[in-house]
């Protein structure tokens, strides 16, 4: 059984290690990362490509486990959860936007809304997602299926999916990386109000130093560990 | 449960609307179509087949007993929903003048036969037709070699018992007296009304009662499972089926072969279930990471999937069923010129057996597929080459064996063939597996030492590194070309027994009761007329009295007490020679000049249980004489050719009152030449079996038909498989295609790599399958058809190239499309 505590640390990382074992050798991702981020709080991680910023979302987020060290989401260790485990904190705790969107491609942008909805046995799925697309600008496309929506619409659809199960802690990955500039910034815009409506802690893996800059605290993964960053703008716009 | 039933449901309907579940729904609506189609053909055919053995019994069910049935049976009769019809049959002597003879008389009742038909002439020996009708009161109908013995014509009189008849027809065709030689005596038929006036029924008369039943299949069923509790031990209930060795191997042969198209159409639905369904999970890893990702449990998803599935076979198996019943009704009409008029309508059971298979294939084909889907992790939204590892082999191919095992084993109720079949899919899969295993083990070596042309790398890369999927698509083609081949070996095995059935020329009437002094005459009259005869065989009858020194009612079991072999005389003959070496199933023929042996007829092991060794004792013309049996044999009585249940050495029987007996071959227009014959041999017996012949020959035509019927339609669905076979495969491969375009490819390079690739992978397909062919028609042929088997030496030949050409044409037409599409679209 896992308990919320209602901790204001919504996402915690100790001594965190991620070795893989490759033909050429074992190779480290991660040596010995500490992380706190607080409810509530905006924080990017930046990074070259293969810094492994995606392995530590990965990790943060419960979807893959470390090779040793301790995680905790929303109060909750998960490092040593087994999947399913793992799957029911994420459940009540986590939603996440992707760069590829990762819609479903067989379901139009309000079943894809209402899929973790459904999923968790909520009332009234339909409802509660046609409010959410129209709060991303898309209700006359509701019916349409992704490959009949343009890329941001697609990411729109995947941030109300996002924002469905009303999370604690939004994870992001990459989210512009598929759109061009125009575009891209009206999903960034979006999707930081929505987050702040919402209080969501935000937690978004960038490699783009002006996105990351639009939150509270920037993070620089280098060598398998991470850095503050002291020059930004630092608060989420 | 019930939440996630419903989320099953609403993915359907998602999965449907989007254009996702159109392949494994065809794939399923074909399993379910095919099969249906089949077993309710199948099951109309056999039950019209049981209808023309039941037209040369004069009924379904016959109910014989030594006296009038009891009144509470004659009352169950008349309360149940079928037809009946009343038959006495007895030995009497009829006298007409001065001439007296010996009759077997029969009187019947307005309505008989209640199945088939009887023919009669209005003179012995004139052309013959059909009749609807009977003798009428007062009347009675002779066998035309009777009015020659009794010297009368049709019109005069004749007395039998205390009453008088007027000679209304001649019969020529009865048909419940069929090919046995019981009755030998000249028939004489007559109303049943007139029974009681001529006063030869007495209590203690030798009288054989039957009664006959008719009905549709369901009301049958009720018919015998109400009366057989109630008939007491003489009285005995004789099934269609039961009655004429003669035409049931045939039919049991039929429905063997059936029986086989079921399981070949069920491999190919079944291949084509796992290959749609294989898909079906494929296409499905992305998603499942992302429901993974939003926290779904594993086994909740695998509960939506699977629930979606199911509730997909459940909501094809209705329209299924109902195509299926389409498609055999219209087989049924497309045939309707040359298959029997009436086809009974099929029961409800090959319907839900229908049904049921497509359930049963989705879960025994589709499931392993399917199990994939909890391998998916939710780290592939991340990283998206973490693909699950392929269902192994076994576990698709496993599984779906042991379930078509039992469902067909419970669909055909032959065991052995569904054994001998899955035993050859599974040598089949295993020769695959290896030859791909080192086949492209060594092909890797190769690549490693020097590298192979452009044109090749890209297709013998991806085998390598997708053995898996390499080995399904092997199997998926080579299972159908096998099915195919297979079905169409045993039917060329199985028409060709067929016609050496009944060659033509068959003899198609029968000699007997011909004396010793009159068997040169006989001889000399068959030549002087150019008759094509058999030798003659002469025949000795006697009772069977000891078995083993003890009385034989005593020494056989309470069941086998009540063989007719105990209650009459047996017909005996003598050789020194077996008819032929083949025949002889058990122990060993004795020399000329042996005394004290016997050889046995196979089905007399099976009725009294005498076997090698017991010796049997015959009461003939009042001497015993004992012998140890020494043989057995088996008889095919469907031949038409004089066949002996007890055959003893010459030195045995010689000297003991003997008759003889021949069969003979007379085109129909030279019957004439059998009122001479009559004439000059008025003590021989005439039987005459061609309308027994053409009765067997039309069923064993529209047989061969039926078998051709379903050839077709495997050929065709066989065709289907593999088609989506080749579509299936084409998602890599289109993609690969459009990227090699892209590089600067040109669409002759494409062509020649791709439709290359198909082609050999056809080749392969088509040698493996000729392999599995072979075995496992090595054991229908020997164990269940019992056929004699040799190699299809054309079947070597030719399958390899058929099938390379055909697989390579079909990824010709799919590749097509990669070469018309600009890559770009492709790609996107």
């Amino acid at each position: 059984m896992i308990i919320s505590t209602g901790s204001p640390i919504a996402v915690s990382a100790q001594s965190l290690i991620k070795t893989v074992t490759a033909r050429s050798g074992s190779l480290t991702i991660l040596s010995g990362l500490d992380l706190k981020i607080k409810s509530g709080e905006s924080v990017a991680i930046i990074g070259t490509s293969g810094s492994g910023k995606s392995t530590l979302l990965g990790i943060l987020a419960g979807l893959d486990q470390p090779t040793q060290g301790e995680v905790a989401l929303a109060g909750n260790r998960i490092d040593h959860l087994d999947e399913d485990a793992r799957a029911r904190v994420r459940a009540d705790h986590t939603g996440f936007v992707f760069q590829s969107f990762h819609l479903l491609p067989n379901l139009t942008a309000l079943e894809n809304v209402m899929l973790p909805l459904e999923l968790a046995g909520k009332e009234s799925p339909q409802t509660h997602a046609r409010t959410l697309l129209e709060r991303v600008g898309l209700s006359q496309r509701l019916t349409h299926y992704p490959r009949q929506l343009s890329g941001g619409e697609q990411q729109r659809v995947a941030i109300a999916r996002a924002f469905a199960g009303q999370p604690d802690i939004l994870f992001a990955d990459e989210p512009t990386g598929n759109l061009d500039e125009k575009t891209g910034e009206s999903i960034i815009n979006l999707l930081f109000e929505v987050n702040r409506e919402n209080k969501t802690t935000l937690v978004l893996v960038t490699h783009d130093l002006q996105l990351a800059r639009r939150c509270q605290r920037v993070l620089k993964l280098t060598q398998g560990r991470l850095e503050e960053e002291v020059e930004h703008s630092g608060a989420a716009k | 449960m019930s939440r996630s039933l419903m989320l099953s449901w609403r993915f359907l309907v998602r999965d449907w609307r989007s254009g996702e579940l159109w392949l494994l729904m065809l794939s399923l609506l074909m399993a379910v179509s095919v099969s249906t189609a089949i077993a309710i053909f199948s099951d109309r055919l056999q039950l019209s087949l049981g209808r023309q053995v039941a037209e040369v019994m004069g009924a379904d069910l016959v109910i014989s007993s030594p006296t009038k049935l009891s009144e509470e049976v004659s009352q169950t009769i008349a309360s149940q929903p079928v037809e009946q019809a009343t038959v006495l049959e007895f030995p009497s002597v009829v006298m007409a003048g001065d001439q007296m003879q010996l009759v077997s008389a029969k009187a019947v009742s307005s309505n008989y036969p209640l199945r088939g038909q009887m023919r009669a002439a209005d003179q012995p020996f004139a052309p013959d037709e059909v009749t609807e009708d009977t003798p009428d009161e007062g009347e009675v109908w002779l066998e035309p070699r009777l009015f020659p013995l009794l010297g009368v014509e049709v019109g005069d009189t004749l007395i039998l018992g205390e009453s008088e008849f007027k000679v209304a027809r001649a019969i020529t065709l009865e048909t419940d007296r069929g090919g046995g030689f019981y009755s030998l005596s000249p028939r004489l038929m007559f109303n049943i009304n007139d029974l009681d006036a001529t006063g030869i029924i007495q209590p203690g008369s030798r009288v054989h009662w039957k009664t006959l039943i008719a009905g549709e299949e369901h009301q049958l069923t009720g018919f015998k499972n109400k009366i057989e509790p109630l008939l007491s031990d003489s009285e005995k209930l004789n099934l269609a089926e039961d009655d004429r060795e003669d035409l049931r191997s045939s039919v049991v042969l039929l429905r063997q072969f059936l029986g086989l198209g079921s399981i070949a159409a069920m491999l190919l639905a079944g291949i084509a279930v796992a290959m749609s369904s294989r898909r079906f999970a494929e296409r499905r890893f992305d998603g499942i990471a992302v429901m993974r990702c939003m926290g779904a449990q594993q086994n909740q998803l695998m509960q939506i999937f699977i629930g979606e599935l199911l509730l997909m076979a459940i909501l094809v198996a209705l329209p299924g069923v109902f195509i299926g019943w389409l498609l055999q009704t219209g087989v049924v009409k497309l045939l309707a010129g040359v298959l029997p008029v009436w086809l009974p309508e099929a029961g409800s059971m090959p319907m839900v057996l229908g049904g049921l298979t497509g359930i049963i294939t989705l879960i025994g084909f589709g499931l392993a597929p399917l199990l994939r889907l909890r391998e998916v992790t939710p780290l592939r939204v991340l990283r998206r080459e973490l693909t699950p590892s392929a269902a192994g082999v076994w576990s698709v191919y496993g599984l779906s064996l042991l379930s078509m095992l039992l469902l067909l084993w419970y669909h055909t109720g032959q065991f052995l063939m569904t054994a001998g079949i899955i035993l050859g899919v599974g040598t089949v899969i295993s020769i695959i597996m290896l030859a791909v295993k080192v086949g492209l083990a060594s092909v890797h070596r190769r690549l490693s030492e020097q590298p192979v042309p452009m044109v090749w790398r890209l297709g013998v890369k991806r085998l390598l590194q997708e053995q898996g999927q390499t080995s399904a698509q092997l199997i998926a083609f080579t299972l159908t070309f096998m099915a195919m081949a297979l079905v169409l070996l045993v039917r060329t095995d199985l028409l060709q027994r067929w016609q050496q059935q009944l060659p033509e020329k068959t003899p198609n009437y029968f000699a007997i009761n011909i004396q010793s002094a009159e068997v040169e005459p006989f001889q000399n009259f068959l030549q002087s007329n150019d008759i094509e005869g058999t030798s003659l065989y002469p025949m000795v009858r006697g009772r069977l009295i000891e078995i083993n020194g003890q009385p034989a009612k005593e020494a056989v079991s309470e069941k086998q007490r009540d063989h007719n072999s105990l209650h009459r005389e047996l017909n005996m003959t003598w050789s020194d020679q077996p008819v032929s070496e083949a025949e002889i199933v058990a122990g060993d023929w004795w020399q000329p000049g042996d005394t004290g042996e016997i050889s046995i007829e196979k089905s007399i092991v099976e009725h009294l249980g005498v076997n090698l060794g017991d010796e049997l004792s015959f009461m003939i013309a009042g001497t015993k004489l004992t012998a140890e049996v020494t043989s057995i044999r088996e008889v095919q009585w469907e031949s038409f050719q004089p066949n002996f249940y007890m055959v003893l050495p010459e030195t045995s029987l010689k000297g003991l009152p003997a008759t003889w007996l021949n069969s003979f071959y007379l085109p129909p227009d030279d019957r004439l030449v059998l009122n001479e014959l009559v004439r000059q041999f008025p003590t021989i017996s005439l039987l005459d079996m061609d309308a027994v012949i053409s009765q067997v020959q039309m069923m064993l035509e529209q047989s061969v038909l039926a078998v051709e019927a379903m050839l077709l339609a495997l050929l065709l669905a066989g065709l289907l498989v593999l088609a989506s076979a080749v579509e299936a495969s084409l998602d890599t491969r289109l993609r690969e295609g459009a990227l090699i375009r892209s590089l600067g490819g040109s669409r002759k390079q494409l062509v020649i790599m791709q439709t290359g690739e198909f082609f050999i992978m056809g080749a392969f397909s088509g040698v493996i399958a000729v392999l599995g062919t072979e075995l496992c028609s090595v054991w229908l042929n020997v164990q269940v058809f019992e056929l004699s088997w040799q190699p299809a030496i054309w079947l070597w030949f030719t399958l390899p190239i058929i099938s390379a050409l055909l697989i390579g044409l079909s990824g010709w037409l799919g590749i097509r499309r990669v070469i018309r599409q600009p890559p770009g679209a492709v790609l996107k």
